[in-house]
């Protein structure tokens, strides 16, 4: 993923509001979808991305420029989706937080519900190397560096959960890709 | 490299490879393990179809939270300024206020920029590469529709079928089954068929649609031969992106993704991009004939199958803005924004195996050779041979035309590697890339004839690999070629009135006192190559090219020429358009040739972008610094 024009990135941290919106479009799409991969429902996932964004208006006089920009923003992401994990955990409130319902009226594909909800079924040591690298599109080292792993505990980690959805969705994902 | 890995070590390394991680040693034995490990290679293609699954979602289920997250970061009052204030400085409009065609600039839409690269086309163009070397044979029947071709006749039907066999038999039939108003109306009838040796087409003969009906109908078809073929020569081209569409979306990685539709049944990812980087598909049932033309800018939305990757649908759609109409008529078109100028459905398909008689093709019309001779392969130039070979296996090897050549394929894919003691046609502008520690070469990116080519100038020869592989492969492959490649001389041309040398394109602009840097270019892009030239007089102007990585099909991506020495627009009967530039001095806009020129502060300057539009010209113009 490419980076923001530096002049967009500086006016942003100087505080320009304008500049801040100008980032909060281009990468609002990537951070929703890595907390809905995280979380598993469209609330929590709105949620989320809204206090990541808030989080990093208020870090980024701090942003330094040494990682990539999508680096620096998705690993604030992905810290805000834990913390909710782990408020949730406390709150007991894990179960069941699949949505029963898609609630977008875009007619969401069936292959891509099955697909999520067996990606919610992974434990998250799993699930978040896998999301970070097939949703997000991260590199194995940028995900090594988020996740402060040995790259080949990446590499067979996401190779062990892409096995599990293989079994988990085995044949269904030829027979409901041709009726969606 | 291990001589030898074992299943589970294997499919870790399966599943990363998927993902571009791993080193050319693995990937190697990863394929020798494949080779004989038929369990592995089911874990492979199930893996392939979990990646997939994940990666290409419909982009629209996302929702937009700017406002709320706006209101909670606490800034109140005006809304955001627009991108361009900061990119600029200065709002687009107020440097380009047309002066003869107002309307022109007036209508363009500002700000936004094209969305960067998604995960979802990256795994789109991976499953298309991987489709396309496994594809062995393929039949397929389409119908067309085409609207404005002719304001007499409002619509044509075209039924066509087509025919592969891995990697060069080809076979297309167009028939025309349009009811025309009256018999002076040719019918458009196309038949091309292509095999290892021969190549043939047959088109109506008649003259251009704008003369139509007035104008003689000679009888029959033109047809034309070639025998001795080349092996993939582009000059007697297979149109193959019908079949799946590796040129258009595997090369430009540049189209977004709409979602998932059914399409007869099959399940398919629908895509869409701009007709400039649909040509190898749209153009693919259209080797010859007669058809309507398109503007780079319409829309081209394709049907892909999911499983298959086969497009099973696709429409050209025509764009909206002014200039858009503006070309239309110039063109002598009638053409309403958003209207569907052409569909093309498939009505079935499969990979059968083909009799090879299907692919015999006749010895008719004009006839020319390719003067190609099959020679063994271990008899021709064998240190031309690359060692790292992606996957192709050798195919066919050979001499003529001043060349030995070797070919490698692996379903449609293939590469071809040719020696000659002519020199690089076109190596002066290409991008230079570096093979090794001392090792040089000259990369283009594909044209509609021309696949990627790397020039590897030898010191006794000069090898070019042309191929459809991507860019970095392709370039693996060429550092695997056994010969040191030189530099091109930094002086291209020296005479008595004139010298041009090449200039390193990253700092050609900052060299100068009076070039300037543009600050904003579409995605994509990036300077390939610089010539600076000077004039005994004094003169100077440098040219930077800027390229797509993977393709350019119409004309040279974008030249940016910058010159002290010319003080005046020079009068051009050419059909042009006033443009105010930022500083209120004129500046023109050819629409034919697609180039916006001015005067800068006493610097002559001109943006020539024949692929894209006046906008894009405008944005790169008002971000030179």
């Amino acid at each position: 993923m490419e980076d923001p024009h530096p002049r967009v990135l500086a006016a942003a941290r100087g505080g320009d509001a304008g500049a801040f919106e100008e980032l909060v479009r281009i990468y609002q799409a990537d951070i929703w979808r890595l907390c809905f991969h995280l979380l598993g429902s469209h609330s929590l996932a709105d949620d989320v991305t809204q206090d990541a964004f808030v989080r990093a208006f208020r870090f980024l006089p701090r942003y330094r420029g040494d990682a990539k920009f999508s680096t620096w923003l998705f690993s604030i992401a992905r810290n805000c989706a834990l913390d909710e994990l782990r408020r949730a955990g406390r709150r007991k409130r894990m179960e069941g937080v699949l949505e029963a319902q898609p609630r977008r009226q875009a007619a969401e594909p069936t292959l891509g519900i099955e697909v999520r909800e067996a990606v919610a079924e992974l434990a998250l040591d799993l699930r978040e190397p896998l999301v970070l690298i097939d949703v997000m599109g991260q590199s194995y080292a940028e995900v090594a560096e988020a996740m402060q792993l040995p790259l080949g505990t990446i590499k067979s980690r996401v190779h062990r959960a892409r096995g599990l959805l293989a079994h988990a969705l085995g044949d269904h994902i030829r027979e409901t890709s041709n009726e969606a | 490299m291990r001589p030898e890995i074992r299943c589970d070590e294997a499919r870790v390394e399966l599943s990363a490879r998927l993902d571009g991680e791993v080193d050319d040693a693995t990937a190697r034995s990863i394929d020798d393990h494949l080779s004989t490990c038929a369990p592995c290679t089911r874990h492979e293609a199930s893996l392939r179809r979990i990646r997939t699954a994940l990666r290409v979602q419909p982009a629209q289920a996302v929702p937009d939270l700017t406002e709320p997250i706006m209101q909670r970061v606490g800034v109140e009052g005006p809304r955001a300024r627009r991108r361009d204030e900061w990119l600029g400085g200065v709002r687009v409009a107020s440097i380009a206020a047309a002066v003869a065609a107002l309307l022109l600039v007036a209508s363009l839409p500002f700000g936004g920029g094209p969305p960067p690269e998604s995960a979802e086309a990256s795994e789109i163009t991976e499953e298309i590469r991987a489709a396309a070397q496994a594809l062995d044979t393929y039949r397929a029947s389409f119908s067309i529709v085409e609207r404005g071709w002719n304001e007499d006749v409002g619509v044509r039907r075209f039924s066509a079928r087509v025919w592969f066999d891995a990697p060069e038999e080809f076979r297309l039939q167009v028939r025309d089954l349009t009811t025309y108003p009256d018999d002076r109306w040719p019918e458009n009838d196309v038949d091309l068929v292509a095999n290892a040796r021969r190549w043939w087409i047959a088109e109506p003969s008649t003259c251009p649609s704008e003369a139509l009906p007035s104008c003689a109908v000679s009888e029959g078809s033109e047809e034309r031969t070639v025998v001795q073929r080349q092996p993939f020569d582009g000059t007697s081209t297979l149109p193959t992106d019908i079949i799946v569409p590796l040129e258009t979306l595997a090369s430009s990685g540049d189209f977004s993704v709409l979602g998932r539709e059914t399409v007869a049944g099959r399940s398919t990812i629908k895509v869409a991009l701009p007709y400039r980087q649909a040509i190898p598909l749209v153009g693919a049932l259209q080797p010859g004939g007669l058809w309507r033309g398109f503007h780079p800018l319409d829309r081209v939305e394709i049907w892909l199958d999911d499983e298959t990757w086969f497009p099973l649908r696709y429409e050209v759609i025509a764009d909206a803005s002014t200039e858009r109409s503006m070309w239309a008529e110039l063109q002598g078109m009638d053409d309403r924004g958003g209207q569907r100028l052409l569909s093309v459905r498939a009505t079935s398909f499969s990979e059968p195996p083909l009799p090879q008689k299907i692919f015999d093709a006749p010895v008719r019309g004009i006839v020319r050779s390719g003067g190609f001779h099959e020679r063994p392969f271990a008899e021709t130039t064998a240190w031309i041979a690359p060692s790292h070979l992606a996957r192709l296996r050798p195919y066919k090897a050979g001499v003529g035309g001043g060349f030995r050549t070797l070919t490698y394929t692996s379903g449609m894919t293939w590469l071809k590697v040719t020696s000659s003691r002519e020199g690089a046609i076109g190596a002066e502008t290409a991008e230079e890339v570096k093979l090794g520690d001392d090792s040089f070469a000259y990369y283009q990116p594909a044209t509609e004839e021309l696949k990627r080519r790397v020039d590897i100038l030898g010191r006794h020869s000069h090898i070019q690999l042309e191929s459809n592989l991507a860019r970095s492969t392709l370039l693996k492959v060429a550092s695997s070629i056994d010969v040191p490649g030189r530099r091109i001389p930094h002086t291209l041309e020296r005479d008595g009135q004139r010298t041009v040398v090449r200039l390193d394109p990253q700092v050609a602009a900052h060299r100068s006192a009076f070039s300037a840097t543009p600050r904003y270019l579409p995605s994509g892009y990036q300077a390939s190559a610089a010539l600076l030239s000077k004039s005994q007089a004094g003169g100077r102007t440098l040219t930077i090219y800027y390229r797509r990585k993977e393709a350019e099909y119409t004309g040279d991506g974008i030249r940016l020429t910058q010159s002290p020495s010319i003080k005046l627009l020079a009068p051009s009967a050419e059909q042009s358009f006033g443009v105010r530039m930022r500083d209120g001095s004129k500046g023109r806009w050819f629409p034919e040739r697609g180039e916006l020129e001015w005067i800068d502060r006493g610097v002559y300057r001109s943006v020539t972008l024949p692929s894209l539009d006046l906008e894009t010209a405008v944005r790169i113009a008002q971000g030179l610094r």
